[in-house]
């Protein structure tokens, strides 16, 4: 019980900190946007925020569905241009938790999503 | 607004949501709830001519339609984005009478007749006769909205010169076609309120439609319609309840095709308002590997191969339609698995062997292969002494021509035997795709209730309104209906809120 609570605490610290402590396992995507120096608050413009953001939040950097379908034009399917349309973001990628391949929901498509 | 409109105002709001239908809840704590201020904050409301409830073929055609005949109109969609079973589709849309087919023999009387008797005479003629008169004009109508329909002359009775194909590169023709009517939509300013699901309708005293509850991410909202709510959520395919309730127990076997979201609004909405549900047992349903979501109608469909349950026996006639074979699959199979056992010969018929395996090989999907009966049942795990014993029965009934007193027989008018290698076991399994049953509604897409009398306010159109199909149709026929109906509930429902 003794260490329970100081886990709880340590959490709460933790989260207070920095809310990629939140997960036990970060996308890739984490350190990308990390890297680029991508503030929290760049994306979650509420403050504590732990809501998947808005596509639109998104496609302010990384521009349109278009867009990012041209990017992965070579791959087969374009996992950008689906028959499922515009798809939100956040139905495969995930930041602070592992991301989805949609796909394999149906599909037998191996694709590795960052 | 003055004295006496508020309070009108205000003894219909609360007049409706004391109304409200299926929450579950007793009247009084909700009207209690009603008056309340904290519950007044709480539930949002928004007015409209017309509610539309589902973002596919048919909703967006009757949204598109309603905004350009004047009306004020919203489209609420449960889903991130559209995910009926529009985007799943193929994206065919069968119809007479539109300018490309203009000096082709097709007319509207010929079309019905042969909608009738695919229906086994269990369609509606009225509702069949409204859906044809308004195909070609709606597939105008659609071309103009920048959908690239291509209409494809002299097919097979009954498709004929009547069905407008769409592709796209490496996506369904459906998701082309939702696509447009996205932008179409857009383009007007038409709002799409997306992750917003409807509960249940709203009604007033006299029992008429005037809304919807809807849950919102930010909360509750209550949509009023001044013209109508027009259901177009879809069928119910993919609520396992609702189809062991209709359909039975076997059909809960058949792999879910399309969308996984359709899940019978379109049912729990109107049956408390004592909807006349029609229909109810009929669906469309067609071949599918579950764990890759392959699809091998074109070989299903060929004048090739047999068709044989895990136990390596023939189980059906395989020259049925693709709909009953496919609901077959699932009825006389215990696990809903089966093999077609072609051969090299397949080929022949438009290279569909060759482009199949292409096909599954981008899925994944596997088909098995092999230079003889005996190595290719081992390959796909079939019991060999069976499988051989199968293939070589139906070898000499194709000898001695004799095909139609096999058990069961088979109707083909000139069956292949099976003597050429490579040979090949390509699994299909049977899915349930767009369900026939709901709401029965009138010409004009108004549902109709238990007297015969349509519910002033609803609508229903596309896989959610019933009485329009049964059996099996034209390919085609669900997407150009639904597009019709889509309209006319939207041309009825904005002369409604016009007038009031």
């Amino acid at each position: 019980m003794k260490h329970l609570t100081q886990f709880i605490l340590g959490l709460g610290v933790c989260l207070g900190i920095s809310l990629s402590c939140a997960a036990a396992a970060p996308s890739d995507l984490l350190a990308t946007h990390t890297a680029k120096g991508v503030a929290c608050a760049q994306c979650h413009a509420e403050k504590k925020s732990q809501k998947a953001v808005n596509t639109s939040t998104c496609l302010t950097c990384h521009g349109s569905h278009e867009a990012l379908a041209a990017k992965t034009k070579a791959k087969d399917p374009n996992p950008h241009f689906t028959h499922m349309g515009d798809m939100n973001c956040k139905e495969c990628h995930n930041i602070h938790k592992p991301s989805v391949n949609q796909c394999a929901t149906c599909h037998t498509i191996p694709m590795q999503v960052p | 607004m003055t004295e006496e409109k508020t309070v009108a105002r205000r003894a219909f709001l609360k007049g409706g949501i004391g109304a409200s239908i299926g929450a579950g809840l007793g009247v009084a704590s909700l009207a209690a709830e009603a008056a309340s201020p904290k519950a007044r904050k709480a539930t949002r409301t928004a007015n409209y001519d017309t509610v539309v409830l589902g973002a596919g073929c048919a909703g967006l055609c009757c949204a598109i339609e309603a905004h350009d005949r004047g009306g004020k109109v919203v489209v609420l969609e449960k889903m991130g984005r559209p995910d009926g079973n529009t985007i799943y589709s193929s994206g065919r849309f069968a119809g007479v009478g539109s300018r490309e087919q203009a000096g082709l023999n097709e007319s509207v009387d010929a079309f019905v007749k042969d909608m009738m008797h695919l229906s086994h005479g269990f369609g509606d003629p009225d509702l069949l006769r409204a859906y044809a008169e308004l195909s070609g004009p709606t597939i105008d109508w659609v071309k103009d909205l920048g959908v690239p329909l291509r209409l494809v002359k002299n097919l097979p009775a009954p498709s004929s010169s009547r069905c407008f194909f769409l592709s796209g590169p490496g996506i369904t023709g459906g998701s082309v076609l939702i696509r447009q009517l996205l932008k179409a939509a857009e383009q007007r300013k038409i709002p799409v309120h997306y992750d917003t699901k409807a509960f249940d309708l709203i009604t007033n005293e006299r029992r008429h439609v005037t809304g919807v509850h809807a849950m919102t991410e930010a909360g509750p909202v209550d949509y009023l319609a001044r013209g109508g709510v027009v259901l177009a959520t879809g069928g119910f395919s993919a609520n396992p309840e609702l189809v062991n309730a209709y359909m039975g127990g076997w059909a809960t076997r058949l792999a879910v095709r399309g969308s996984r979201t359709t899940t019978g609004e379109n049912i729990l909405m109107t049956k408390p308002l004592h909807a006349l549900l029609v229909n109810m047992d009929q669906f469309y349903a067609g071949p599918i590997i579950p764990e890759t979501h392959a699809n091998p109608a074109r070989i299903a469909n060929s004048a090739y191969g047999i068709i044989i349950s895990r136990e390596g026996r023939r189980f059906l006639d395989e020259n049925l339609e693709q709909a009953p074979r496919s609901r077959r699959i699932a009825q006389l199979t215990t696990d809903n698995r089966s093999f077609i056992i072609v051969d090299a010969k397949t080929d022949r018929e438009d290279n569909i062997l060759t482009k199949l395996l292409k096909k599954f090989a981008r899925l994944n999907s596997p088909v098995y292969q092999a230079n003889s009966i005996e190595e290719l049942a081992r390959a796909a795990g079939l019991p060999a002494e069976t499988t051989v014993a199968t293939v070589a029965e139906y070898n000499g009934a194709v000898a001695s021509q004799s095909t139609a007193k096999l058990h069961p027989p088979i109707s083909r008018k000139a069956p292949h035997a099976l003597d050429t290698a490579p040979f090949y076991a390509i699994p299909m399994s049977g899915g349930i795709a767009a369900t026939f049953g709901g709401p029965k509604i009138d010409t004009v897409a108004r549902v109709i209730d238990f007297e015969r009398r349509p519910i002033p306010g609803l609508y229903a159109a596309g896989n959610a309104a019933g009485g329009v199909w049964y059996d099996a149709d034209i390919g085609g026929n669900q997407l150009g209906s639904a597009a019709v109906f889509g309209r006319l509930a939207a041309r009825d429902s904005v002369a409604r809120a016009q007038k009031a």
